[in-house]
């Protein structure tokens, strides 16, 4: 099993606001504590995406099974835009790699040095 | 009856009412035989507006039941429904397991019906006797009337936060689904009164304050969830009856864990579950017209089982016979049977195993006489089970029907 970071990688709460935490025990097979979650851990290979080539149509947002990718606006990338990926649950599955029209995005070794 | 009105409803019908009455927010049930008009019924229901609920048409059993928990949990919580019967509830076995160890509970109207194979559209016991491990609580009808009744019990004792288990209530298929009888249906702001707005006393799914139901868990703890499951029915066999005092003083209607009927002086005993027990009853009445002394003890909750009361019951009887309506294959007996079996002191009486009823075929009055006859034939020599035949209404050329003789 890969091993699992120490600490929670995202604070829980929109915007990172903290959680007043109702006092109530619960039971069950249930976990309020995120650190076995940071799915990104199981990831062999990474997506690396050419934002000069990239048009920013978003094909790999709609496609990507985790809902792990977002398309930001940044001027300073040909289209305006920029793919932005959540390291923590993006688990290498390249189907965004897959499914590019711009074939723009390449899997490399998660270790690869870029 | 106190704040009820009287109504024509089967059973189908009975327990869609009660499902309104609970106020169920989320509907997502698949039509099969003989379930089929309960989905109907609450269709209609929420399409009318009399019933502010949201329905999902889903694809399978397995999706009804996940939808059920997925809706159940979600946020403050809501009453989620679905109904099933037979290959359907076996379909729904995985996610049964789901509901039941993440302490979901789900009330579900089961409608008795015999499974395959052979391919049958009628009721015996085999489809929820075949779920009664997965830790859901059972609860089993005799009438229309009990249908609503225990519909309406079950939220109550599957909510209360000592237990938190879901519950089925099973009813024979055709026999109450489609038998039309007159029911006393409470009234809104009485089921209301009895049972308050659902709120997830447990788990729940909210985006801003997280947790992760249903987790991989390792055996260092699998036990110990198990072990909080098996407290949860202890706790359930006293929950119950505190339930059903408070429903006899809202609606005036009493209900036990089990009822005996006419057992202080029986000679011999015959315990039924179902609607079986209605015909039971009939036979013992004409019988002891007989000057013959017979009872009968009728299992309403199968999970928990009630085997301290059942045991209170029995004491001193010497003959007790119990009809199961499903076959119990490679077991010693029935399912009722190894239960009640296992309730009673090794020794000190006989327990008698009698299957019938199976694939729909009627549990007469002439078949519990016949099972009456037996037992009192067993009163004065316990032990010699010479006349006892386990599978009373089998044909006598069972091994010969349909026998092809092929390739001469």
């Amino acid at each position: 099993m890969p091993r699992q970071p120490k600490k929670p990688t995202k604070k829980p709460g929109k915007n990172n606001k903290p959680i007043e935490k109702k006092s109530v025990y619960v039971y069950g097979p249930v976990a309020a504590v995120f650190n076995s979650v940071n799915t990104g851990s199981w990831r062999i290979l990474k997506p690396d995406v050419d934002n000069i080539l990239c048009i920013g149509c978003g094909q790999c947002k709609t496609f990507c099974p985790t809902g792990v990718i977002e398309i930001d606006d940044d001027e300073k990338q040909p289209p305006g835009k920029i793919v932005v990926i959540d390291w923590a649950y993006c688990k290498g599955c390249g189907i965004c790699a897959n499914v590019c029209p711009k074939e723009c995005i390449e899997m490399v070794d998660e270790k690869e040095e870029k | 009856m106190k704040n009820c009105n009287k109504m024509m409803l089967d059973g189908n019908g009975a327990a869609a009412e009660a499902l309104k009455l609970a106020r169920v927010k989320v509907i997502s049930a698949y039509p099969i035989t003989p379930q089929s008009p309960i989905s109907e019924k609450l269709s209609e229901m929420v399409v009318s507006g009399e019933l502010d609920a949201k329905y999902i048409r889903v694809e399978s059993e397995h999706t009804a039941m996940s939808c059920a928990i997925g809706a159940q949990l979600a946020g403050k919580g809501v009453r989620a429904a679905t109904a099933t019967s037979s290959v359907g509830l076996a379909l729904m076995h995985e996610i049964l397991g789901v509901a039941s160890g993440c302490r979901v509970p789900v009330v579900m109207p089961v409608v008795n019906r015999a499974l395959v194979a052979p391919w049958s559209l009628w009721c015996d016991h085999q489809d929820a006797m075949a779920e009664r491990d997965s830790g859901w609580l059972q609860f089993y009808a005799e009438t229309v009337q009990e249908v609503l009744d225990f519909t309406l019990i079950a939220f109550k004792i599957a909510e209360h936060e000592d237990v938190l288990l879901p519950a089925m209530v099973c009813m024979d298929g055709f026999y109450l689904s489609h038998s039309t009888q007159p029911v006393m249906v409470p009234e809104q702001q009485a089921v209301d009164d009895f049972l308050p707005e659902y709120r997830n006393k447990n788990l729940y799914l909210d985006p801003n304050d997280p947790m992760f139901i249903n987790n991989l868990t390792s055996p260092d703890e699998f036990t110990e969830m198990r072990y909080q499951q098996k407290v949860a029915f202890d706790n359930a066999q006293a929950v119950i009856p505190v339930v059903q005092e408070d429903f006899y003083e809202q609606f005036g209607r009493k209900y036990q864990l089990l009822e005996s009927y006419k057992c202080e002086d029986a000679d011999a005993i015959l315990v039924t579950i179902g609607s079986m027990s209605g015909t039971a009853k009939h036979v013992v009445n004409r019988m002891r017209e007989q000057g013959r002394k017979v009872g009968v003890v009728k299992i309403v909750s199968f999970r928990p089982f009630p085997h301290e009361r059942l045991k209170e019951i029995l004491e001193g009887k010497k003959v007790v016979g119990v009809l199961d309506r499903s076959a119990g294959l490679g077991a010693q007996g029935g399912p009722v049977w190894l239960e009640v079996n296992s309730a009673v002191t090794p020794g000190e009486k006989k327990v008698y195993n009698y299957v019938a009823g199976l694939g729909g075929r009627d549990i007469t009055a002439k078949t519990i006489e016949k099972i009456f006859d037996q037992l009192l034939q067993q009163k004065d020599k316990p032990g010699v089970p010479e006349f006892i035949t386990p599978w009373i209404d089998t044909g006598q050329n069972a091994m010969e029907i349909r026998r092809i003789r092929k390739n001469d």
